[in-house]
């Protein structure tokens, strides 16, 4: 007799997704869905990686129709073709202890093999468009997202930017991925939340979610600097295209296959800003309790340009 | 002829003389025209850090980048457990001799291996400084009091979570043990209090472990460009980029013998309890303690 998996039916990235996992980080469908865009199934993954990749690491290999992932002691993933996801867990790991490597690095390769460009940042609704803050992985993203959230905003994404070539975003996730200790230090309740993953003080918290997509209003760069203050800079022109080359917060292991050349000409067109916030705390996990200091100063400056800009 | 490639560590417990070396090293390299044939002058303090940090042992940006995955969705004992496989693939993707400053003790994984690869690695040069003037420095640096200093020295299980990872320091006396005790590791030791007495012949001793053949005339400049009291003229005049925000100094004293003015006969006799028998090792202790 075989036995069939349960299948789960979500919706996310503007895509339809079966899966033999539980994603609560998406939206649930309730009805089986007959042709899903992205399927996510449990089976047997290479030990050895792809047969030509373009990119390796030390524990992912990446060419155009494929992405192979290795957490080592956590399960090996296989993203190919835009379309489906596998995933080999070791014995005895839970769904729990993979499931966010899924979510993470597997959903921006997949995007990105779907010809999205896939970016870091956090995408907030203003105005019925989308302002983008790209910032590098532990520069406090869930946080920003945490507290625009809380201030009535709607979020699109506080991680994973899927750009179309229409230059719109589309929306991710209705969770976010928030620290125990940033969550204290934004008066977010956890004691009901699920851990993201066992042994990781970040909790999974519901979020206001922008569940359409949006086109782009402007960019912010977010990075810090040793000063106290928060710095403001908007990115002329004619140094625009230094700024994409340095800033553009793609996942590293997708670089040299990047999608970025052929969206540049658009991208260009968006306007860009430099936010240098002030780096008074040491720890990275720190880092996003700045955010709760100088929010203001950021909202009030995404509200002027949207205004001003239209 | 294929040129050499792999990693030197430039290992101290905190606050034992490892910038220093890092700043006198800079400049013999960046004299005797090894970081650029075309530049053979002194390297602007502020730009060392450019060329020799302690990125590969305590930044996390190199390790997801190495990874493919965000690794701080990993617990900080499962990183640790690849950091062996990544300093690998860190050692093949370069294409000269690198060296890195580094804090962490040298520990073993649950399997046995070091943690810092032997494979790729060209050997170490550790650092050892009276634990009892260290005290007086890690209280300064940590903006805590000398008695917390004293007991974070004691701390068995001590680790800097101050950088995004994690790094295990383990007791003064554990930190001391784990390097000068490592097997299979070509290591060099000294003496903070050596390098402050003997500077030149110290520094040559470096030189020579490092197998780099330098004039005479660049070590002695490098040495005089790297002296306590030219990096502490240059901090209060320019700015010292690698300064922690929070303290006001980062080249304070530099001297040996602080704490003979300094300490408490109980904080002395506490930092004995806690670490004679390495201290006595060392040289550290005389007949009258």
């Amino acid at each position: 007799m075989v036995l069939m998996k349960i299948k789960h039916y979500y919706a996310a990235f503007n895509r339809t997704i079966v899966s033999d996992l539980i994603l609560p980080e998406f939206i649930a469908i309730n009805a089986p869905i007959s042709k899903p865009d992205i399927t996510i199934i449990v089976d047997q993954v290479s030990e050895n990686g792809l047969a030509e990749p373009l990119q390796s690491g030390a524990f992912f290999q990446s060419n155009r129709e494929a992405f192979w992932l290795h957490v080592p002691k956590v399960a090996r993933f296989l993203v190919t073709h835009g379309q489906q996801i596998i995933i080999d867990p070791y014995s005895n790991v839970s769904e729990e202890a993979s499931r966010v490597f899924l979510i993470d690095s597997c959903f921006k390769a997949l995007l990105h093999q779907q010809q999205y460009l896939v970016l870091e940042g956090v995408a907030v609704e203003v105005a019925a468009h989308a302002v983008v803050f790209l910032m590098r992985t532990g520069y406090g993203k869930s946080t920003l997202a945490a507290l625009f959230s809380k201030q009535g905003y709607s979020i699109l994404t506080d991680e994973i930017c899927a750009i179309t070539r229409n230059m719109q975003i589309v929306p991710a996730s209705s969770m976010v991925y928030l620290w125990g200790n940033i969550a204290k230090q934004l008066n977010v309740d956890i004691q009901l939340s699920k851990l993201v993953r066992p042994g990781i003080d970040k909790y999974l918290k519901p979020i206001n979610f922008c569940n359409q997509a949006l086109p782009i209003h402007h960019f912010y760069f977010v990075d810090y600097h040793k000063r106290n203050d928060i710095e403001f800079n908007t990115i002329t022109p004619s140094k625009k295209f230094d700024a994409l080359q340095n800033e553009l917060c793609e996942p590293s292991y997708l670089k040299k296959i990047s999608h970025s050349s052929t969206y540049l000409s658009d991208i260009l067109n968006i306007p860009m800003v430099k936010i240098m916030c002030p780096r008074k705390h040491y720890t990275m996990k720190q880092m996003g309790y700045i955010f709760n200091e100088i929010f203001s100063e950021i909202e009030q400056d995404m509200l002027r340009k949207v205004q001003n800009h239209g | 002829m294929a040129s050499r490639k792999g990693i030197y560590w430039l290992s101290s417990y905190p606050k034992s003389g490892n910038t220093w070396i890092k700043i006198f090293l800079a400049q013999v390299l960046s004299l005797s025209g090894l970081l650029d044939p075309k530049r053979k002058q002194l390297m602007p303090i502020n730009e060392v850090e450019s060329w020799i940090n302690d990125d590969i042992a305590v930044a996390r940006a190199w390790v997801n980048e190495a990874c493919g995955f965000n690794t701080a969705w990993l617990t900080d004992d499962e990183l640790d457990n690849l950091m062996p496989q990544l300093y690998q693939w860190y050692g093949k993707q370069q294409s000269k001799i690198t060296y890195h400053k580094i804090h962490r003790a040298y520990t073993y994984l649950d399997d046995g291996q070091p943690l810092l690869p032997t494979d790729g690695c060209f050997g170490a040069i550790y650092i050892i400084r009276n634990p009892l003037d260290i005290a007086i420095s890690m209280a300064n640096h940590f903006a805590c009091s000398i008695d917390d200093a004293i007991t974070m020295m004691a701390d068995r299980c001590y680790a800097l979570y101050y950088y995004p990872l994690r790094q295990l320091l383990l007791s003064w006396s554990m930190h001391v043990t784990s390097w000068t005790d490592a097997k299979g590791i070509n290591i060099l030791i000294l003496r903070y209090e050596d390098m402050l007495s003997d500077t030149f012949a110290i520094f040559s001793k470096v030189l020579q472990f490092l197998k780099l053949d330098v004039r005479e005339s660049i070590i002695k400049k490098a040495i005089a460009h790297s002296s306590f009291e030219a990096l502490q003229k240059f901090e209060q005049t320019q700015g010292f980029l690698d300064k922690p925000p929070m303290l006001k100094h980062f080249f304070r004293k530099g001297i040996a013998g602080d704490w003979q003015n300094t300490l408490s006969t109980e904080q002395i006799k506490r930092v004995i309890s806690d670490h004679g028998e390495v201290m006595r090792k060392w040289g550290y202790l005389n007949d009258c303690w």
